[in-house]
């Protein structure tokens, strides 16, 4: 049995399945922030419950909520929990009012009680599931308060027999509809009443529908002549069914809702004259960037780090080392073991600090409402450069890692606009990356690594920004764009769904470490170990400096020709943090302490800050290259996002280090 | 009744929407979908700068939308 989740944007449908079927998905406070389906067991393994992206109709304009009206009308679902939030009782029931005309067994799990409470609502369920002919649970899915009842309703909906709601939309429309009833054949999957209204609200997947029984031009003149008729009391039949709906739902909440106090000013205004200030909203992004990475990098993930990086190189190493010789390992193994794994996939392991504690941050600013803000704040410069406030969500999502933050786009309803943001979001900087920063930043800018970070990120953007422009005036052309964002209140991130979201993001960093950086770090230990003279050469005669040494040859003009450079940007591309495992097992040692000791022989500043651009902006990690080619679904836009990228990684650091160098820095 | 564009209040202000005029159909939809129409009650939050967004508040909603589109909305005092 498949019961389906269906709502509105941000009204807590993902909250309430995580807690129906004990998983962690995906929450955060703004609209749209799941965008594909995902499936879990229901509790008492009573089926399989499905959580669906946010919709207000169910005709969709966007890719996400594409996905939730294809799964609802076109899969086989036995239940729709529609999770109506309380506090926005009349826009919710919008969506409502259409999923009961269609017919399926429904049942209104209303959320966000205790919100619709502090503003001083007070809502009689019992008379609303009267009204609405089905039950109608009251429930806080941030807590779990009444989701057990829910639960025990489920057994008894699944065996009963609906009858879709009706309506009535007025003797014109009523005729109409009927009319377009009597044309359709007698046996149809989909509910004939439901088809025909949906047709007359400017559904398009269900005009494509219709289309195939009943000839486009008389579908045409049909709904023309309605309009027509209706022409004096709505500007369109969308409009007027709108209003229909509208007078009967309100009917509804005179009955079911008292008011009973007014809320003056809330705390969500209050902050926002702060932080959605007209004039300080974009400085007030960047100091909390600042701040993020003051305390990602100097306050307290660097301090763990060089903990976790002491602890790594001496009981560990030597450890693994005394125990492979009372184990008779060959020297062999030895080897590929400290030099190779320990020192490749322990040196990416010691930014596990850094990493986790950015990921608190994002994590935080996600669940706290700000991710919406920023959207308007950004929107004037983003549609500057041909793209649309709403990007911005993706890219600092890209922040963590760019494969969620490329999925985010999906929100975007402008095709162009979207397409421009998936293959921008790979110039953000993401945590993958942060670990060569960290180990640059800590090397060259001890004084500065706040500010030499973010000046990273920024560039990024920046670099982003500009070719956002170049590439919407030229390739990716567009008109009109769509920009309507809803502002939800703040809410305190609770600990608990911080913890474990953060949870959530960094296992990936924890699993690359099993995976891509291990396999990485025994190819590059294996590469650096073999040569055209055979095994066990000297690394300067291996393959490895063959291979580094030609890629080294042709990134001199960036400042770092060396054939070391060169071998770690080849193996960036399985995966970013590769790049400090790929230097640790060069340079033979074992952590960051260490390698930070060598560094200098190597890059002087300013090529170190070279360096960081290139991998900053340089091809796309193997698994955002995937999930570009499965959101553009082009092989063209793929070829394009990894070529671009390289060469404009390519001149960036070329300009940082000539004009560099001509401005007197070393 | 004397009509204004939305756009042109101040924050703080109030107005009742008496028509939308052309816009992107999707931007329509889109405010359509939120309840915001004709005989909706609006009221400008803040106008951000450099014809920025501008948010509004609608049955306790808050939303940000283009100064271009708020230009389309014409309403009256209230
Ligand atoms: N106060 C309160 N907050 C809630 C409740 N349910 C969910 N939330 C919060 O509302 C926000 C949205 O929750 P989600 O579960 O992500 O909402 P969603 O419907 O899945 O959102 P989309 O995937 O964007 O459509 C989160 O910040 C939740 O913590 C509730 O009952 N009360
Ligand atoms: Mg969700």
């Amino acid at each position: 049995m498949n019961i389906a989740l269906a709502g509105n944007p941000n009204t807590g449908k993902t909250s309430l399945f995580n807690i129906l079927t004990d998983s962690y998905e995906y929450v955060g406070n703004w609209a749209g922030v799941t965008v594909e389906k995902k499936m879990g067991v229901l509790k008492n393994n009573l089926g399989t419950l499905v959580d669906l992206p946010g919709i207000y109709s169910l005709n969709p304009l966007s890719k996400d909520e594409g996905v939730a009206t294809n799964y609802l009308l076109n899969e086989d679902v036995s239940i729709i929990l529609n999770i109506v939030d309380a506090s926005q009782l009349k826009r919710n029931l919008y969506l409502t009012l259409q999923l009961l005309e269609y017919g399926n067994p429904l049942l209104i799990c209303l959320n966000m009680v205790d919100v619709a409470e502090s503003l001083g609502l007070q809502i009689n369920h019992e008379k609303l599931a009267k009204k609405l002919a089905c039950p109608v649970i009251p429930i806080v899915a941030r807590t779990g308060e009444g989701c057990e009842n829910l639960i025990n309703e489920i057994p008894d909906l699944a065996n009963k027999k609906t009858t879709p709601f009706r309506v009535n939309y007025g003797d014109i429309l009523e005729e109409a509809i009927e009319k377009l009833i009597d044309l359709l054949p007698s046996e149809m999957d989909l509910p004939k009443r439901w088809l025909a209204i949906q047709f007359f609200e400017g559904n398009t997947p269900v005009r494509h529908t219709l289309a195939k029984y009943i000839d486009g031009k008389e579908l045409d003149t049909l709904y023309k002549e309605t309009e027509a008729k209706l022409a004096s009391k709505a500007k369109s039949l969308p409009q007027y069914i709108h209003l229909r709906r509208g007078q009967w739902i309100e009917q509804i909440i005179q009955d079911c809702v008292i008011q009973t106090k007014q809320v003056e000013k809330t705390i969500t205004e209050r902050i926002d004259q702060v932080v959605a200030n007209k004039y300080l909203g974009i400085p007030i992004f960047l100091a909390l960037m600042y701040f993020t990475f003051k305390l990602t990098f100097e306050w307290v993930g660097t301090p763990l780090s060089d903990l976790l990086g002491e602890w790594i190189e001496g009981p560990v190493s030597e450890g693994v080392t005394s125990l492979l010789q009372a184990l008779g390992a060959s020297k062999f193994m030895q080897d590929l073991i400290v030099d190779g794994i320990i020192a490749g996939v322990g040196g990416v392991i010691v930014f596990v600090p850094q990493i986790f504690m950015l990921f608190l941050l994002i994590s935080f600013i996600e669940d706290s409402g700000y991710m919406a803000r920023i959207t308007v704040v950004m929107d004037k410069l983003m549609e500057h450069v041909g793209l649309n406030g709403k990007a911005f969500i993706p890219m600092i999502i890209g922040f963590g890692c760019n494969v969620p933050g490329i999925m985010a786009a999906r929100t975007i309803e402008q095709p162009k606009e979207r397409l421009l943001t998936i293959i921008l979001t790979p110039l953000m900087s993401c945590s993958a990356r942060l670990t060569v920063y960290a180990l640059f930043v800590s090397t060259f800018f001890k004084k500065n690594q706040a500010i030499i970070i973010l000046s990273l990120y920024v560039l990024g953007i920046v670099v982003a920004l500009i070719l956002a422009k170049i590439f919407s005036t030229t390739i990716a052309r567009h008109e009109e764009s769509i920009f309507v964002v809803e502002l939800p209140p703040y809410r305190t991130p609770q600990w608990r769904s911080l913890l474990r979201s953060t949870w959530e993001k960094g296992k990936g960093f924890v699993r690359k470490a099993g995976t891509f950086i291990l396999a990485g770090s025994v190819l590059i230990w294996l590469l650096g170990y073999m040569g055209p003279g055979g095994f066990g050469v000297k690394m300067e005669q291996s393959f490895l400096a063959l291979i580094g040494g030609f890629i080294g040859s042709l990134l001199t003009p960036l400042g770092f020709g060396t054939w070391q450079a060169g071998a770690s940007l080849i193996t960036g591309f399985l995966a970013k943090e590769v790049v400090v495992s790929t230097m640790n097992i060069i340079y033979a040692v074992q952590d960051e302490a260490a390698l930070q000791g060598i560094l200098p022989q190597f890059f002087t500043p300013l090529q170190a800050y070279s360096f960081m651009a290139f991998i900053l902006l340089y091809t796309p990690c193997l698994a955002t290259v995937a999930v570009i080619k499965k959101e553009t679904a082009s092989a063209k836009w793929t070829w394009f996002s990894v070529l671009y990228a390289f060469f404009v990684a390519y001149l960036i650091s070329f300009i940082i280090f000539q004009g560099g160098k001509l401005l007197g820095f070393h | 009744m004397q009509t204004y564009l939305l756009a042109n209040l101040q924050a703080g202000q109030k107005g009742k929407i008496v028509d939308i005029k052309q816009m992107s159909m999707e931007t329509h939809r889109r405010l359509l979908d939120l309840d915001i129409l004709e005989g909706s009650v609006v009221k400008i939050v803040r106008k951000f700068p450099f014809g920025g967004p501008v948010e509004i508040e609608v049955n306790g909603q808050h939303i940000g939308i283009r100064r271009q589109d708020a230009e389309k909305i014409e309403v009256t005092f209230v």
